[in-house]
């Protein structure tokens, strides 16, 4: 032991802003697809409403389209595509064998996971909270081309929340194998194949009644989908109360599993 | 009797200290049983073949792997229980030259290393970026493996470490940016009151600055001393001998090399010289010079296989 003064570490505040300021710039290349696309659509959705009135004056642009551009759970299928992309993002190049940087960073390496990990979540819930001014946006914008009243109000308020809650866990549950493994997709595409496998098999071999209690982890009472948009092969329509069990029951286990995940020693 | 070579420094406040390291890779031994001392201030060069171990070391006192058995401490703070504040207290380059994230710009890199580090040294930052010619809108990912070691040796040092540790540092560099970076080094420990660990291969290029020497060979470690000792035990002997000499029985020393021509025999030894050159002459041989070797033939010696 010697009296050499040592060195602090850092704060957590300080290393929490600068994770989501470094996540936001590993993101860029996501955003920019992102608001490209947002963009892209709602410019010919527009031009398309526009070229329709002007040439159908006495129409109305929704039940001519039959589009009907009411706003329900469906629609947050688009922002949850970004969400499975956006852990390869944010751990762009940092599969556990090449992460030797950010674990030799002054901070205990699975809170610095987690930190970095939380970031990419709070990057999501940015781009769904703009994903969904935009479709209000859009309504607002065709209301006004067409002369219709906007419905977008008549949406239940638990199905804009779907927005926010099924991107979380679509961004909690791909960041798993994300975090944990080397060969990500691997798993993701071998769970999921497997999953249609093994069904498959055991409805073949007249166990019919095993493959439909594995069905019902994606398509249960509370199931994957009920978590997820309240849905579900099982269930007929929509169920809110459903999607309020399973939601946080899916979410906190993946939270548990991404802690797991991240406080795990990779050499 | 012979004397072993030493693998304890004497008593001493020691920056890093290991104390029976070992680390395993399925059936092959990466360390065994690796005591390494680093006294406070010293620049200890750790040297050893291609898979002798440095790296691991270096990883380990990191808390980027964790040994099978052992500990390890710096100054005083187990790597393994308090590793942030560790980590806090090391300026680390890597072997690999992929450190860092390849998609972010080396000016943004360097802004984000920096926040980590409290007393990150932004006008001595910018001196090392003028002096490493580094381009601070160039992405990581796309630099040559001598620039990015630039970037790396920036990172290290521009936060005012008290242990630095090495890695092949001047990996990849030409001449002469590897004299560029070994000048910046011991402008640097001028400076600061740093305690360095550095493992390379151009051996002869930190003759001046070393002090210490650590010789890991095959996991183990075979000897470690200081820069004195070991000038003072270790010796060249270049003896006339007789035809048909028979040979000395022992030298009183650790014979590391011995390389035979017409009439005369050279030994590398670690040990006595009065007493050696006693035991030479005695045989009848004529002990026509004694040198000390210089710190690359040290290492060489300590590291022949044959011993």
């Amino acid at each position: 032991m010697t009296s050499t003064s040592l060195h602090p570490t850092p704060s957590s505040q300080t290393v929490a802003i600068e994770q989501f300021r470094a996540v936001g710039l590993a993101l860029r290349k996501e955003a920019i697809f992102f608001i490209g696309a947002l963009v892209v659509i709602g410019v010919l959705i527009v031009a398309n409403a526009v070229h329709f009135m002007q040439t159908h004056p006495y129409a109305n642009v929704h039940t001519a389209y039959s589009m009907g551009f009411t706003y329900g759970v469906a629609g947050a299928i688009p922002i949850c595509f970004l969400a499975v992309i956006i852990p390869f993002g944010v751990w762009r190049a940092e599969d556990p064998s090449r992460r030797a940087y950010h674990w030799s960073m002054p901070v205990a390496r699975g809170p610095h996971t987690i930190a970095k990990f939380l970031s990419g979540w709070a990057w999501v819930m940015i781009a769904s909270a703009v994903y969904l001014l935009f479709i209000i946006l859009l309504a607002t914008v065709l209301s006004t081309i067409s002369g219709e009243a906007n419905t977008l109000g008549n949406t239940p308020a638990w199905e804009w929340i779907v927005a926010f809650t099924s991107t979380t866990l679509a961004y909690f549950l791909i960041s798993i194998p994300v975090i944990a493994s080397d060969h990500a997709w691997q798993w993701i595409v071998g769970l999921y194949v497997g999953y249609w496998v093994l069904i498959g098999f055991l409805t073949s071999f007249g166990l019919p009644e095993a493959s439909r209690l594995l069905r019902t982890i994606g398509g249960g009472t509370y199931g994957l989908d009920a978590a997820t948009f309240g849905g579900g092969t099982y269930v007929h329509g929509l169920s809110m109360s459903n999607w309020l069990i399973a939601m946080p029951l899916w979410i906190i286990g993946s939270a548990i599993a991404v802690t797991v995940a991240s406080y795990r020693h990779r050499e | 009797m012979t004397s072993p070579l030493p693998t304890r420094l004497r008593d001493g406040d020691l920056a890093v200290e290991t104390r029976g390291l070992t680390k395993r890779f399925g059936d092959q031994v990466a360390l065994n049983d690796v005591s390494l001392q680093v006294p406070v201030g010293a620049v200890y060069l750790l040297v050893g073949p291609n898979g002798a171990g440095k790296s691991t070391t270096l990883k380990v006192l990191l808390d980027l792997m964790r040994a099978d058995q052992g500990t390890a401490e710096v100054f005083g703070l187990s790597t393994r229980e308090r590793a942030p504040e560790v980590r806090a207290n090391v300026g680390y380059v890597p072997e690999r030259p992929d450190w860092g994230y390849g998609w972010m710009r080396v000016g943004r890199l360097l802004e984000h290393h920096a926040l980590y580090y409290p007393t990150w040294d932004a006008s001595y930052a910018e001196k090392l970026v003028q002096k490493f010619e580094l381009r601070l809108e160039r992405k990581m990912g796309v630099l040559s493996k001598g620039q990015a070691r630039r970037v790396h040796l920036t990172m290290a040092l521009a936060h005012r470490p008290p242990v630095l540790l090495l890695d092949e540092p001047t990996d990849g560099l030409d001449p002469l940016m590897r004299d560029e970076t070994f000048g910046v080094l011991a402008d640097h420990l001028a400076e600061s009151q740093t305690t360095v660990v550095l493992s390379t291969h151009h051996v002869e290029e930190v003759e001046r600055l070393a002090d210490h020497i650590g010789v890991l060979r095959s996991g183990e470690l075979r000897a470690q001393m200081s820069r004195a000792d070991l000038d003072a035990g270790l010796r060249r002997y270049r003896v006339e001998v007789p035809d048909k000499w028979p040979g000395v029985a022992s030298l009183n020393g650790k014979v590391l090399r011995r390389v035979t021509a017409p009439r005369e025999v050279q030994w590398t030894v670690w040990g006595p010289e009065t007493e050696i050159v006693q035991k030479l002459s005695s045989a009848g041989g004529t002990v026509r010079e004694v040198v000390p070797l210089s710190l690359l033939d040290a290492t060489l010696a300590l590291l022949n296989p044959n011993d």
